[in-house]
């Protein structure tokens, strides 16, 4: 347990080790995590979910980390793998959540009735762009509701385009380069997905702007920038909420991963109380 | 309802795993078979063969469910033992040739404390409960699950302790990990392979990074430890046959793998950063050499040492007489640091006496990858 708020870490329905916390005292609110390039469920998010844990905003949320193949899938098979896994938990939700929570304590589980209310959706760098364009795909699709019920939160997104040979080195030495002797470029598909004017960028503007109107909470309230972050293109999109909130001190990899009373976890924690 | 923190922590780490394998060996073993298969590598004479590995390997993977264990008690997370546990796994710990093992040959800190906690019934810091303490102790559960699991790891640590292993009749160890990481371009081509597509070499240049990106994230846990010293070295514990190591030949290859990062040819702009990057993780492995309560008491006397230099005298005799007169948690850390250092010199002496030594979770990989 949390201190006594949510369940530990527990598998949850997904080839690629989707984890949840689950709430001792749900309200019917949930809370995503969309990790990014290279990234997992696991490792991305550091301890971010079990410090919001700690407060009472986050109290009767259930937590969700998905966990998907984001370097050798396109940025759209990953959209469509998010899309599918929220519309299994949020129209199944408590036959998944049950299974989930069974493994812990079969006295936590829900009735059979229980549903979500609210979501957020939290998605880091590539995660921001696929929680975006699952959500499009949706209500595109005019299949279930739930995007009308969701908000969007963004760390470091990029959905302005990434410097890509910076973006590998960053995921995966921990500092981003532009060049290195030798190497000409990485050849993972998501990475054309993510070039500045790739398609798929240029689809997801697109579209973004052609249904915003109608539905509001395609804007994110709350996106925050690594201060100088070198490894994605920092500019506006859509109508996202403005200023964007810079943060010193963290770069693209490390924003992602607060501790304690960060500025992240305050401004996020007063979204989580008004979704 | 809290006996269901300690059955998760049984059913993620001990049903149906290896732990429980090792857990039915030791009731149905002999004592001699036992002993066979828990002897230090330099005790043997000869390459243990396979299926010992094996069965060893399992033992290894049940002292982790104790260190777990231990760890889940000191924070809270576990409340309530249940009777049973001490029942049956007391006499385990409590064996001889077990013991040897844990005690002597490979260290283990942790499941001495659990012993010694089922039999006397007294913790040595059971912490008042907190949420902090549980955010901690899921860290600790997640990085432990990562060390333990991660293939790619596997085979850079197992290089890094002097082992090898042949794929398609290329040889990889230690000397080829560090030319593959002197060559940026083979390093890139590693991390772009799928894990089912991945030689030995790019399982080791993977594993190479996640190392990093590992002791990284235990440095940063410890760090937020620094409230509770006692948690702090715990999770250092748990870790300490590979921490423990830094000191010796074991971490000065590492450092040198690190080293070869600097012959990299980067852009301009970017020298700087990727200078500072280096010195990052050489000062992570640094503060990993040592238990954290030395590495924090090293510094507090370093602070007391320049303040009876610039102080005033007053200053300078309480400095004195905290050096004359130690408190109780002084003592209680000096004894940490002789221990560290014994455990420290053992290995030593061990890993110069009989060479290769092998660390046997990774001889268990070497075995079920495939040639």
């Amino acid at each position: 347990m949390t201190g006594e708020t949510h369940t530990p870490r527990l598998d949850l329905l997904s080839a690629h080790g989707a984890q949840a916390l689950w709430s001792m005292s749900p309200q019917g609110r949930l809370l995503v995590f969309v990790h990014g390039f290279k990234g997992s469920a696991v490792d991305t998010w550091g301890g971010f979910p079990e410090q919001l844990c700690l407060h009472n905003e986050a109290k009767g949320y259930d937590l969700v980390c998905f966990g998907y193949d984001s370097a050798r899938q396109t940025a759209g098979e990953s959209a469509n793998q998010l899309q599918k896994f929220l519309n299994e938990l949020l129209f199944n939700t408590a036959r998944v959540v049950n299974r989930s929570i069974e493994e812990y304590d079969s006295r936590l589980r829900r009735e059979s009735k229980w549903n979500y209310k609210a979501m957020v959706i939290v998605g880091h760098s590539l995660g921001a762009c696929i929680s975006r364009r699952a959500m499009l795909n949706q209500l595109r699709s005019g299949t279930g509701r739930w995007p009308e019920r969701t908000k969007l939160v963004w760390f470091a997104p990029a959905h302005c385009g990434a410097r890509l040979f910076r973006l590998v080195t960053a995921a995966t030495l921990g500092v981003s380069l532009e060049f290195i002797d030798g190497v000409a470029a990485f050849a993972w598909p998501v990475l054309k997905d993510l070039q500045e004017d790739s398609k798929f960028l240029e689809e997801l503007r697109e579209h973004t702007e052609e249904l915003q109107d109608n539905t509001p909470n395609l804007c994110s309230p709350l996106t925050f920038w690594a201060w100088k972050d070198k490894v994605v293109i920092n500019g506006c999109f859509g109508k996202d909420k403005t200023p964007f909130e810079e943060i010193r001190g963290a770069s693209h990899v490390s924003i992602c991963k607060p501790t304690g009373n960060d500025k992240t976890v305050r401004l996020l924690l007063k979204e989580l109380v008004y979704a | 309802m809290h006996d269901r923190n300690f059955r998760y922590l049984e059913k993620q780490w001990f049903v149906a795993t290896a732990a429980e394998t090792a857990f039915n060996n030791f009731s149905k073993w002999r004592k001699l078979k036992l002993s066979r298969v828990l002897q230090h590598h330099g005790e043997l004479g000869e390459e243990p063969s396979d299926w010992e590995t094996l069965r060893r390997a399992d033992f290894d993977c049940l002292l982790t469910f104790y260190g777990i264990v231990e760890i889940g008690i000191m924070t809270g997370f576990i409340e309530e033992m249940p009777p049973s546990f001490r029942k049956e796994h007391l006499p385990l710990l409590c064996d001889g040739i077990v013991r040897r093992y844990y005690e002597w040959h490979y260290p283990q800190d942790l499941p001495r404390r659990l012993r010694e906690r089922l039999q006397s019934g007294v913790g040595y810091y059971v912490l008042p409960k907190s949420a902090e303490l549980n955010v901690a102790f899921h860290e600790f559960l997640k990085l432990t699950k990562f060390v333990e699991h991660d293939g790619d790891l596997h085979s850079f640590l197992w290089a890094l302790d002097r082992g090898f292993r042949t794929n398609k009749t290329v040889k990889c160890d230690f000397a080829r990990v560090k030319r593959g990481l002197l060559n940026a371009k083979r390093l890139a081509s590693a991390l772009q392979l799928a894990p089912e597509e991945r030689g030995e070499l790019d399982r080791a240049l993977n594993g190479f990074c996640k190392f990093i990106q590992f002791c990284e994230a235990v440095s940063g846990l410890i760090e937020c430890l620094e409230k509770t010293p006692q948690l702090a070295e715990a999770v250092w514990l748990a870790y300490g046959y590979w921490f423990r190591q830094l000191d010796t030949n074991f971490g000065a290859d590492l450092k040198g793998a690190i080293r070869c990062l600097t012959k990299w040819k980067v852009s301009s702009q970017d020298t700087l950063a990727f200078r500072k990057r280096i010195a990052e993780m050489q000062k992570v492995l640094r503060k990993l050499a040592l238990p954290p309560l030395a590495d924090w008491q090293r510094s507090q006397t370093f602070g007391r040492t320049s303040i009876s230099i610039s102080g005033s005298v007053s200053h300078r005799v309480e400095a004195l007489t905290r050096v004359v007169i130690p408190k109780e948690s002084d003592h209680r850390q000096r004894e940490l640091i002789k221990r560290f250092r014994a455990q420290r010199q053992h290995i030593k002496r061990v890993r110069s006496r009989r060479k290769p030594t092998r660390r046997v979770r990774s001889r268990r990989r070497a075995m079920m990858t495939p040639a």
